[in-house]
């Protein structure tokens, strides 16, 4: 039986995926020559809806369909993977989006029947926790992780050995393993995509992090705009039990760890660590002054390694291949693959896994395609809302944790979103100055405060009322939320604005001829 | 007023004693009936031990939290910084046009409500909206209004809510 493979990414049936799949339903029932198979996407947007279908040559993609043509696709020979115009993109991995990346993290994303035990068991999922389990004890998997060099991919980048290290070292009855899924910066989708496509890769990770630091309970917690997520895992979650992968005795080996899914209920804030676990224990999303670390008092008061939702989903691969394989790749301490999340004003954006090392116009041109034919690149905003604004001037920075940083920027969790000139700085710098103060917790006055006060500001002064001490006075509001808010959402803030404002100046003067 | 026994009650007795469960609590409450009820919110208190104070921070806290009934359909244009980049500003004019109210208002007819959202995670699509629990990608003004008629004659979306959060059915793989 052939297989005909098609995306039921969120993403993918925004754009009649889903249609493309109803059609192929039907076309399957009449014809009985072959079989459906539903995946995640693989990140190539700009390609979907995609039908894809095994030969002999590989896997064959068949690009921006529409339902309406998925039986004469059909009669002109896509079960054989003929080269049909305009659809035929030949083998998909030889695309030129796909031909440069290097695919670990996401290597069955878009690829395997999401949702299937058996698709994931063959291609090699669990291999890593059956290892984990049966070959290296909680000692050994940590020494693994922390070979890799892998570092959180939530934002912080902190070191994730590490992190287990210190959990495991606390001798405690109870403690948990909590994935972060909240998944808030704009422009960003790669935990989507990974939740919705290859779910049992985090849950895999999970359970042999669980086995590291001795965790009975994980959780797993999705913010409420990706309720197909939400279904796809809590889905993956009782596959597992019934497999044999979570319970009392996983594998047959005496350890015991379950899974819960918990939905967000729209707050950006509780993507923050210690808001998130205030979160699940039922309350407020308020940030918790650090320390104590989640580590050593998180959910429940108990020591609990909160990672983001790709970081735990990179760990089978590392077991798998030995993190020694996994540090060989990167560049400085900036060790293996980082999935980028590219968006905004581009030609071809979509999800692209580069080693570090690579450099951000790389990136931008290659995969993204630059800008769309007619317009010109305004800014660069990687790292999220809280991220630099970088000119056209600073794209050689290479994709690395520790550049970004000593450029003043983040690399965060992967998000690179491209404004052209069709942006106005002015409006741009108002926008997120107005989100950040819509998504402020409260816990802090600079913070609560300070935002909603620059966003006035900046308001007036897009409406053309720029008083003579603007730009000092949002200057002086930047300096007290850097200097005293609790978390990054406060301190991070102002960095956008000022960067806005150190870039155009001209938008943000009295005398504004731009405008 | 009293939580008659049905759905509703059954979750919050499912609850009773766990504190901890009272955001779980609420958002099941919510997939339930549409909207947190007053009277909801006494029987949670009271089964929980959580006080009604406590309760109505945590739903004033959480803005997808809601205490009146929602409109039939639910419309959500995305600004986020990917769809902002690409036009969301024509997007949410066609439909306030189309609509004629603004951001976090309802129809009069109670047929639509519309909101702004930050990010829908369809960021390669941009710019994106959501109708009912529907993320429509690439959206173009010329295109916008064509899809709010499509959602009036679908059925209301809380209406056809099994009580998970999702919709029944679109988490299969069958
Ligand atoms: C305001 C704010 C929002 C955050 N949002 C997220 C998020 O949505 N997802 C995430 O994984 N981490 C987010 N973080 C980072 C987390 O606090 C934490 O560092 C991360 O979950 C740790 O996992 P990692 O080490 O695997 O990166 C956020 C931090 C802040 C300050
Ligand atoms: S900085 Fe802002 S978001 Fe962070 S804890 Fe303070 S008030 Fe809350
Ligand atoms: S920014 Fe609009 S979908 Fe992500």
């Amino acid at each position: 039986m052939i297989d005909v493979y098609i995306s039921a990414d969120m993403s993918s049936r925004s754009i009649g995926a889903r249609d493309v799949e109803n059609t192929l339903r039907s076309e399957q029932e009449r014809r009985g020559d072959f079989r459906v198979v539903t995946t995640g996407s693989r990140g190539a947007f700009f390609l979907e809806p995609l039908i894809e279908v095994a030969t002999a040559h590989g896997r064959v993609g068949y690009a921006n369909v529409n339902a309406s043509d998925v039986a004469a696709l059909l009669e002109q020979g896509l079960l054989e993977g003929a080269a049909i115009a305009p659809f035929s993109i030949g083998v998909v991995t030889e695309h030129p989006f796909f031909k440069g990346q290097q695919r670990i993290t996401f290597q069955r994303c878009g690829v395997i029947e999401t949702g299937s035990i058996e698709a994931y068991e063959n291609a090699s999922g669990y291999a890593g926790l059956r290892r984990a389990l049966s070959e290296l004890g909680p000692a050994a998997i940590i020494d693994q992780v922390k070979r890799s060099g892998l570092r959180g991919r939530g934002g912080a980048a902190f070191p994730t050995g590490i992190k287990w290290q210190t959990v495991a070292d606390i001798v405690s009855l109870k403690k948990y393993v909590v994935a972060n899924g909240d998944e808030g910066d704009p422009g960003t989708y790669a935990d989507r995509m990974l939740m919705e496509g290859d779910p049992f890769a985090l849950l895999e990770g999970m359970t042999i992090c669980a086995r590291a630091v001795g965790a009975q309970q994980g959780y797993i917690y999705i913010r409420a705009e990706y309720p197909r997520a939400q279904a796809v895992m809590k889905q993956a979650v009782q596959s597992a039990r019934d497999a044999g992968y979570l319970g009392a005795s996983i594998l047959d080996s005496g350890f015991a760890f379950d899974v819960d899914v918990r939905s967000g209920a729209g707050a950006y804030v509780c993507g923050e660590e210690t808001a998130l676990l205030e979160s699940l224990e039922g309350k407020r999303g308020m940030v918790r002054p650090k320390p104590p670390y989640p580590a050593i008092s998180g959910l429940f008061g108990q020591p609990t390694v909160i990672n983001n939702v790709t970081t735990l989903a990179t760990i089978p691969s590392i077991i798998v291949d030995g993190g020694d394989q996994y540090g060989s790749i990167g560049a400085g301490r900036s060790r293996g693959t980082i999935p980028l999340q590219l968006a905004g004003s581009l030609r071809t954006p979509g999800l692209v896994e580069v080693p570090f090392g690579v450099t951000l116009r790389e990136v931008i041109n290659t995969y993204g395609g630059g800008v769309p034919e007619g317009h010109q690149l305004l800014a660069v905003q990687v790292g999220g809302p809280l991220g630099d604004l970088m000119p056209d001037s600073g794209l050689d920075l290479p994709i690395d944790f520790d550049a970004f940083s000593a450029a003043g920027s983040m690399l965060g969790h992967g998000g690179v979103v491209v404004y052209d000139e069709r942006t106005n700085p002015l409006q741009l710098a108002h926008r997120l100055m107005a989100y950040v103060a819509h998504e402020s917790c409260g816990k802090c006055a600079p913070c609560r405060l300070g935002s909603q006060r620059a966003a006035e500001i900046l308001d007036a002064m897009r409406r053309g009322e720029t008083q003579p001490d603007d730009v000092q006075l949002i200057d002086d509001i930047a300096f007290a939320m850097r200097g005293s808010s609790l978390c990054a959402l406060g301190m991070m803030a102002p960095t956008p604005v000022l960067s806005a404002i150190q870039r155009f100046p001209m938008w943000f003067s009295e005398v504004n001829d731009a405008k | 007023m009293e939580v008659h026994a049905g759905p509703v009650s059954e979750i919050i007795a499912r609850h009773a004693g766990h504190p901890e469960m009272a955001l779980v609590a609420l958002q099941e409450i919510q997939a339930q009936s549409g909207y947190i009820a007053v009277e909801a919110v006494n029987a949670l208190t009271k089964a929980l031990g959580v006080p009604e104070g406590e309760l109505q921070s945590i739903i004033t806290f959480y803005t997808e939290l809601r205490t009146t009934p929602p409109a039939q359909h639910r419309i959500c244009v995305c600004h986020g910084d990917s769809c902002a980049a690409t036009g969301a500003d024509r997007i949410s004019e066609t439909v306030e046009a189309h609509l004629g109210i603004a951001p976090n208002q309802t129809t009069p007819d109670c047929k639509y409500s519309y909101e702004h959202v930050y990010c829908l995670g369809n960021c390669a699509l941009s710019p994106s909206m959501a109708i009912d629990e529907q993320v429509v990608g690439r959206c173009r003004p010329d295109t916008v209004v064509q899809q709010l008629e499509r959602a009036s004659e679908s059925p209301a979306w809380h209406s056809r809510q099994d009580g998970s959060v999702y919709p029944p059915g679109d988490g299969s793989h069958a």
